[in-house]
């Protein structure tokens, strides 16, 4: 192989390990270093009602500002205390797995919580932890959140 | 860090003021080594300027939280500088050859 040739090929690869480690050092340090509202914010998770049926499939809306593109995790809990009680206890909860959320304003989006109201009358509220993950980072970006608290009444009686 | 990148301005003049130091400090120190050859400017002009444009991409991708810059980029980047700084490359091939040379003993 000419002499040139050959000077230039182990430079090229020299100089590209250089560029490619250093911008991918960069960014791991720079994702790292930023807080989850670079990321993502959830203003409110809210129920879309004061009062649910006993049993009803709950649904609720999100209140959430996607500033840049980011894989979430949910864990939603459902705390419900019965009439006379003074602690809120757990009831249900509701995982959903691995999402891409893209980069997008701040908007509200209805879901349900699909194991639905519990089966006697309560007054609950959900706590939602968010897990976030950021491109080429471990450093998890995770926000709790909790909504209002909502009546879950026996319609029947009406 | 963060106000530092929050510029996109402040962000480019320094990768830029960066690779014209790199550029100028390589290019003077061979120079005086090597008089008679003399690298021409165009060769610090393609450096710099590719050396921009990689460093631009980068900060899009941090800027948007992304990774999206191409292989192809760093690639060609790293191509495209070494092929203009070719002199660098012989150079450091003279050194390694004399480091092997050295170790065969």
């Amino acid at each position: 192989m000419n002499h040139r040739l050959k000077a230039t090929a182990i430079l090229a690869v020299i100089v590209i390990a250089i560029l490619y480690f250093s911008q991918l050092k960069l960014k791991q340090g720079t994702f790292d270093e930023q807080p989850r509202e670079w990321w993502y914010t959830y203003h409110a998770v809210e129920p879309n009602k004061p009062e649910f049926c006993v049993d009803e499939v709950l649904e609720f809306v999100s209140d959430a500002e996607i500033k840049r593109a980011i894989t979430l995790e949910w864990n939603d809990i459902l705390f419900c205390k019965k009439p006379g009680q003074k602690m809120f206890r757990f009831t249900t909860n509701y995982e959903t797995k691995i999402r891409h959320a893209s980069a997008s304003p701040r908007k509200t989006s209805p879901w349900f919580y699909k194991p639905g109201a519990p089966g006697f009358i309560a007054t609950c509220y959900l706590s939602t932890q968010i897990h976030g993950i950021a491109p080429l980072t471990d450093d998890p970006k995770n926000q709790d959140i909790k909504s209002t608290e909502f009546d879950v009444v026996n319609c029947d009686d009406n | 860090m963060t106000d530092f990148l929050s510029n996109p301005i402040v962000f480019a003049l320094c990768f830029l003021t960066l690779g014209m130091f790199i550029g100028a400090f390589g290019s003077a120190f061979y120079y005086k080594r090597y008089p008679e050859k003399r690298i021409p400017f165009w060769k610090l002009i393609i450096t710099v300027v590719v050396f921009f444009l990689w460093s631009w991409s980068v900060y899009t991708d941090i800027q948007s939280g992304t990774n999206n810059t191409s292989w192809f980029l760093h690639v060609f980047s790293g191509t495209v500088i070494a092929a203009a700084n070719h002199e660098l490359g012989e150079k450091m091939m003279k050194i390694i050859e004399l480091v092997l040379d050295k170790l065969g003993k």
